[in-house]
């Protein structure tokens, strides 16, 4: 059962000092997107990480969004989960063949 | 039928278009369907694709594997697709209504403007240990959770992420300014990153893949 220490208390003194200083999470998120788009401006790039020492939720916003964007990338030589309906192949060999006979 | 293979042995050798499309019309077909998210869309695609291989022939002078070539192809009909499915320049009122989003940094205290308790990001970690990812699963629910988007922000969204296009590129299929783009991008990661959370990282019933 210990107290916080000195340096503790001291952090949670200026992440509120900071977190009423600067712009708020719904002004932040649109330039965590922007950040993997274009590069940021020195002064963006400041106001984030003064944002991210006084905010968990947006350094998970991050972390997470790029985790999406790994899980989404296809994997190499992935098995094929979706298969052609029966229609539809006998649609497109049709259209295969007529026109195979129309070049030839 | 036989006949027809045989013009095309004399045409040149082992490359008959019937023969591709039984070998690669499957995976062409699940390359476009994750990516257009539409049945009929994939389909034509999938045919337009092994028709223009066929009046190209020749240009496929065994320099890529006949897959590579076939989904380079496919490629191109798909961006040529989104590139006809967005008529018009810049952004449209429905794309750039944010309002659905709003309540994600609604609070009654004086840290209106922050992340509300009750949408903040969440922690992942304890929920996606349980799982051995199901890749096929996981395809699904992120591909529910980007119909829940506008069309043309779903569509910049696979050509940025999971085709890996610059901001050029896909500014170019879809009309639209730099300005734009950002905006698609923030709305895709915003919503997308919810309805994952909710119905994937961190969904009740995780481990319904079937391991303990």
């Amino acid at each position: 059962m210990e107290k916080p220490g000195i340096y503790q208390r001291l952090k949670l003194q200026l992440i509120f000092f900071l977190a009423r200083k600067i712009p708020p999470c719904n002004l932040m998120v649109p330039l965590m997107s922007e950040a993997r788009e274009r590069p940021l401006t020195l002064r963006e790039k400041i106001t984030l990480k003064l944002h991210f020492f006084t905010c968990v939720a947006c350094r998970r916003y991050v972390e997470q969004i790029e985790k999406i964007s790994r899980m989404v990338k296809p994997k190499a030589e992935q098995e094929v989960p979706e298969k052609l309906s029966v229609e539809a192949r006998d649609r497109i060999r049709a259209a295969i063949e007529a026109s195979a006979q129309h070049k030839n | 039928m036989t006949s027809e293979k045989s013009i095309y042995e004399n045409a040149s050798a082992a490359t008959d278009p019937l023969e591709w499309f039984e070998s690669y019309g499957d995976y062409l077909y699940a390359y476009a369907h994750r990516r257009v998210r539409e049945q009929s869309a994939a389909e034509d695609l999938v045919q337009e694709t092994f028709l223009a291989a066929l009046s190209a022939t020749r240009s496929f002078g065994g320099r890529s594997s006949e897959k590579t070539w076939l989904t380079g192809i496919l490629k191109h009909k798909i961006y040529d697709y989104f590139g006809k499915r967005s008529r018009q320049p810049g952004l449209t009122a429905e794309e750039s209504d944010m309002s659905a989003y709003d309540h994600l940094f609604e609070r009654e205290d004086e840290w209106d403007g922050h992340w509300n308790k009750n949408f903040a990001p969440a922690d992942w970690d304890n929920a996606s240990q349980l799982k051995n990812v199901e890749a096929d699963e996981f395809q699904m629910v992120f591909s529910s959770c980007l119909t829940g988007l506008p069309e043309r922000i779903a569509n910049a969204f696979v050509m940025r992420e999971v085709d890996g296009l610059t901001s050029a590129e896909i500014c170019t299929v879809l009309m639209i300014s730099n300005n734009n783009y950002w905006t698609m991008m923030h709305r895709a990661r915003l919503h997308l990153r919810q309805c994952l959370e909710i119905n994937w990282f961190c969904a009740p019933n995780i481990s319904q893949g079937g391991n303990n």
